[in-house]
């Protein structure tokens, strides 16, 4: 199992997150968030968050989710640093795991995202909280987070692909090092395509 | 400091939670974002325009969301409306039962004071059960000998006559109707005044036949029949007088001749009894 410790060094395509993380704010402000059966339940960008941090560990997961969450709290008019704390988190949370576990197998991204899902959920209510705003923990509460949770788990896997095709830049194969360079990281089985092969 | 990794690590994700803890306490209860609403409108400029075109290109992708979330809706309200339609159709038969058993009740009422029925001291019942035959010679009543019901009493509805007690139980009682084989009943035509016998008619279920005392009788096709409530002789009834028992449906001039017999249909319906009165007191026999 192929494991990235935090101490290495990884090449992160800032330009393709930047257009991750605006096609994942437009996706969720202008779409998701409009849609009856997703409206107030799935959050698109917690996925695109989880997904960046898989891939290329807490540190870049971490500052990928503060800056998307900030430009999503601006967008929103509301107050800064709730999405930005929650979304760090979310980002942290999954680079860490893809640290310390390499999670392997595609399936694996329905329990990450449904728990993406929760933790955005949860930390909402939690801010909520210590804000002062109160949060009453009843049924539509309950049925919300749910819902939250069950499209976490069912838009993981596409959100997951979507970010990996924009994100993940795809070297031309050299004939001396074809296997070793290119398949290796899909060879261990791991969601991160960051493998040794790509150590520097 | 910083070129170890993992203590780079903990600094930056420090300092995020920190800006972000400041952030939230700067910006709490405000709605401008305070002293970044500059910052809040370099993004907005910036990121309005795309937000903008982004929602109109994204709006045929909205609305076909929209059109299945609307399906949805419409299929349970689809079937909310279908099980109120039950509902309503229920109460609907439940309220023509209600008018039918209450236009039957006022029938009976009304014939009741027409002739006079109080002093008959009538007891009201309600048939619960009927012969199988296709013949229906027999009703089952819920009343019985706890209620004054006797064997031979007469039993009518809001129609006429229907027939005469033949079996009593504490709670329930039998009712021979006036097209069984074994019914006859003495009545006279109103109009001509011939008296005869009403008794079952053969062969045709649910109908009656008047055998005249006469032949050469003036009877005429429509003429009511009414109970005669002759008191003595051959010809003694059970049932008071002046009660609808039918009225002349088919006159045969050859079997009229012969026979002395006309073919008459019983006022009431007997195939569709519910309600019915037994009169428990015959006074003319007092």
């Amino acid at each position: 199992m192929a494991t990235v410790s935090s101490g290495d060094r990884i090449e992160v395509p800032r330009g393709r997150l930047v257009l991750a993380g605006s096609i994942g704010l437009i996706l969720q402000v202008s779409l998701v968030s409009q849609v009856s059966p997703f409206s107030g339940s799935a959050d698109v960008v917690a996925l695109v968050v989880m997904s960046v941090g898989l891939l290329f560990g807490s540190l870049p997961g971490a500052i990928f989710g503060f800056g998307v969450g900030l430009i999503l709290d601006l967008l929103l008019i509301q107050t800064l640093g709730q999405y930005a704390l929650i979304y760090l988190a979310v980002g942290y949370g999954a680079g860490r795991l893809m640290e310390l576990r390499t999670p392997s197998g595609r399936l694996v991204l329905l329990p990450l995202g449904a728990a993406a899902a929760g933790t955005v959920t949860l930390g909402f209510g939690l801010l909520q909280v210590l804000l002062g705003g109160g949060a009453n923990l009843n049924v539509v509460v309950l049925r919300q987070t749910a819902l939250a949770v069950l499209w976490g788990a069912l838009l993981a896997i596409p959100v997951d692909a979507m970010v990996r095709k924009i994100v993940v830049v795809r070297r031309k194969a050299r004939p001396d090092n074809t296997r070793s360079g290119r398949s290796h990281a899909y060879a261990t089985g791991g969601l991160s395509p960051l493998g040794p092969g790509r150590k520097r | 400091m910083l070129n170890d990794p993992f203590r780079r690590r903990r600094v930056v994700l420090a300092l995020l939670v920190g800006v972000s803890l400041v952030l939230l306490t700067a910006t709490f209860g405000s709605s401008d974002s305070g002293p970044l609403r500059p910052v809040r409108n370099v993004v907005m400029t910036v990121l309005g325009p795309i937000e903008e075109g982004a929602s109109a290109v994204l709006k045929p992708v909205r609305d076909l969301f929209g059109w299945f979330g609307s399906t949805l809706d419409a299929k349970g309200d689809a079937k909310r409306f279908k099980k109120e339609r039950d509902e309503l159709r229920r109460q609907i038969v439940d309220g023509k039962a209600a008018l039918a058993e209450n236009d039957r009740l006022r029938r009976l009422v009304g014939l009741s004071r027409r002739l006079g029925l109080s002093d008959y001291r009538p007891v009201s019942a309600t048939v619960i059960g009927r012969s199988p035959t296709v013949w229906f010679a027999t009703v089952q009543i819920d009343h019985g000998s706890d209620d004054g019901v006797r064997v031979n009493q007469p039993v009518i509805d809001g129609d006429g006559v229907v027939g005469i007690i033949s079996a009593v139980t504490p709670g329930t009682a039998v009712v021979t109707l006036i097209t069984d084989r074994e019914s006859g009943v003495s009545v006279r035509a109103i109009g001509p005044g011939d008296e005869g016998t009403v008794v079952a008619a053969d062969g045709t279920p649910g109908m009656l036949s008047m055998e005249l005392l006469s032949r050469h009788s003036g009877i005429r096709v429509g003429d009511p029949i009414v109970t005669a409530g002759t008191r003595s002789g051959p010809l003694a009834t059970l049932f008071p007088p002046n009660l609808p028992v039918g009225f002349v449906s088919r006159i045969d001039p050859d079997r009229l001749q012969t026979d002395g017999v006309v073919e008459v249909r019983p006022q009431a319906d007997l195939n569709h009894l519910d309600e019915v009165v037994v009169l428990t007191r015959s006074t003319w026999r007092q």
